[in-house]
């Protein structure tokens, strides 16, 4: 394919999310509403495969469509770790069944995400971690402890990287599931810095539990799979989405998170069509600060794939 | 964050000129440090972009990046508690102290500087710490040999580890 031809394709895309855009947005819509239809329409994640709700766009032209689409005035895509990292790791190794029980909910925002990665004695050496899941009939019980854990008092699901084969060498006995944070057993305590904030979390799983079903990527294929979260969080970091300023008022501005109730209105910051009508005032830490606060922006370091 | 590197100078340069700082040489070659860190983060940044879209890649441009943000945020520290004076003693740990404070000090910027300075200690040791950075870098980009280890071959369970 010319260079040239990829133009015109792109362009053909952004010409049709004006029209998109000029059809459906509307401020009178609930967020909730709002970001169905815009997920569900492959505009949330234009980056994910045609099968995950996106549009195969290359990452440039997603950050373009989340910028068409700040520029038209409409709100803006739900963000948070779910469709930065969990949405296209899934959209690879999961499924089509995976793709369209979770990545659906992430690109409607529907549910929010957080990363069980790193543990108290496995942070850059990733590979060492000692949270274990032992199987029990279809289900798999899980025990042990993770940190630095963002957004994981608000999220609906974690990517939890357990071992679950000890007796192999340690990259080779991971698995990567898509865990529910909502249950017993999950028991998530904010760790508050000198600055008096909490921005991240400790995370105790005492004998939680996860279905076989909701293993992505393979038993023991979770170091692989998880290298697919690792560099989504770099390109992401690079790209700025996930990363972008919060759109949503809330007690952690800076912690984007991304799941609204079914009723939420948007305050109604912006009229159909181009410019603002009023502003929402959302309480910002100073640009300087935000990066360095951001878990993302550190992720990509902590577990550098060996070469 | 390469607009952050070069804005942290700026917000610090800002604060020197409206309380006078920017008058002490020791400051001045402080800010100039800094934002010769910023511009090197950006320039850096350029060159990896560039690199991507010619389909190669800069090897330990992370690490060097992660490095840099480190170094980056205890010169903001120092020089921010310099410039700040003991006004960057004061710090609103709750969001809604923060109005009383700004009024007290006379410059909101001053918060935000305290702040920086309070978070400096984080970056050099989450996502790996400044030694694993430089460990990395070590072994990939200067080809140093790997730190002897058999943790590729030997069962998880039989490894040593904490707790």
């Amino acid at each position: 394919m010319t260079d040239t031809a990829t133009n015109e394709s792109t362009e053909a895309v952004f010409e049709e999310l004006d029209g998109w855009l000029d059809d459906n947005w509307d401020p009178e819509l609930t967020v909730r509403q709002w970001w169905e239809r815009m997920g569900l329409a492959g505009w949330s994640a234009p980056n994910l495969p045609t099968n995950a709700y996106g549009r195969g766009l290359p990452r440039n032209d997603a950050v373009r469509v989340a910028q068409a689409i700040d520029r038209f005035g409409a709100l803006p895509a739900p963000g948070g770790l779910g469709l930065l990292l969990a949405a296209p790791t899934i959209a690879t190794h999961g499924t089509q069944e995976q793709i369209d029980r979770y990545v659906r909910d992430i690109v409607t925002g529907a549910q929010s995400w957080c990363q069980l990665f790193s543990e108290p004695s496995a942070g850059s050496d990733l590979a060492g971690l000692q949270t274990r899941a032992v199987r029990d009939g279809d289900e798999w019980i899980v025990n042990g402890q993770k940190v630095w854990t963002s957004n994981g008092q608000k999220a609906d699901l974690g990517m939890l990287m357990a071992r679950t084969d000890p007796d192999v060498p340690k990259h080779q006995g991971i698995t990567y599931f898509a865990f529910s944070m909502v249950q017993p057993g999950v028991e998530v305590r904010p760790l508050t810095e000198m600055t008096g904030r909490a921005l991240f979390n400790e995370v105790f799983l005492t004998d939680a539990r996860v279905a076989d079903a909701a293993i992505i990527g393979g038993l023991n294929q979770g170091w692989a799979v998880a290298n697919t979260t690792l560099a989504n969080e770099r390109a992401g970091l690079g790209s700025g989405v996930g990363v972008r300023r919060p759109v949503w008022p809330s007690p952690a501005p800076w912690v984007v998170t991304s799941t609204v109730g079914p009723g939420t209105s948007y305050p109604r910051r912006r009229g159909k069509g181009r410019g603002p009508v009023g502003r929402v005032p959302v309480p910002v830490l100073p640009p300087t600060v935000i990066p360095t606060m951001s878990r993302p922006c550190v992720g990509p370091w902590a577990a550098a794939p060996s070469s | 964050m390469r607009r952050a590197m070069g804005g942290g100078a700026k917000l610090l340069i800002d604060v020197a000129r409206r309380n006078g700082t920017d008058q002490d040489p020791i400051v001045r070659q402080g800010l100039a440090q800094l934002y010769t860190w910023g511009e090197l983060g950006r320039f850096n940044g350029l060159r990896l972009k560039a690199a991507k879209a010619a389909g190669t890649d800069i090897p330990g441009m992370p690490n060097i990046s992660k490095l840099s943000m480190s170094h980056i945020m205890r010169l903001s520290r120092d020089l921010g508690m310099q410039i700040a004076g003991a006004a960057g003693m004061l710090h609103a740990y709750h969001h809604k102290d923060r109005a009383s404070l700004e009024s007290a000090i006379g410059d909101p910027a001053i918060n935000f500087i305290t702040e920086l300075a309070l978070l400096a200690q984080a970056p050099p040791i989450y996502g790996g710490t400044d030694q694993i950075q430089r460990n990395i870098i070590g072994e990939r980009v200067l080809g140093l040999p790997k730190e002897p280890n058999n943790d590729r071959t030997t069962a998880f369970a039989d490894l040593p580890k904490n707790a």
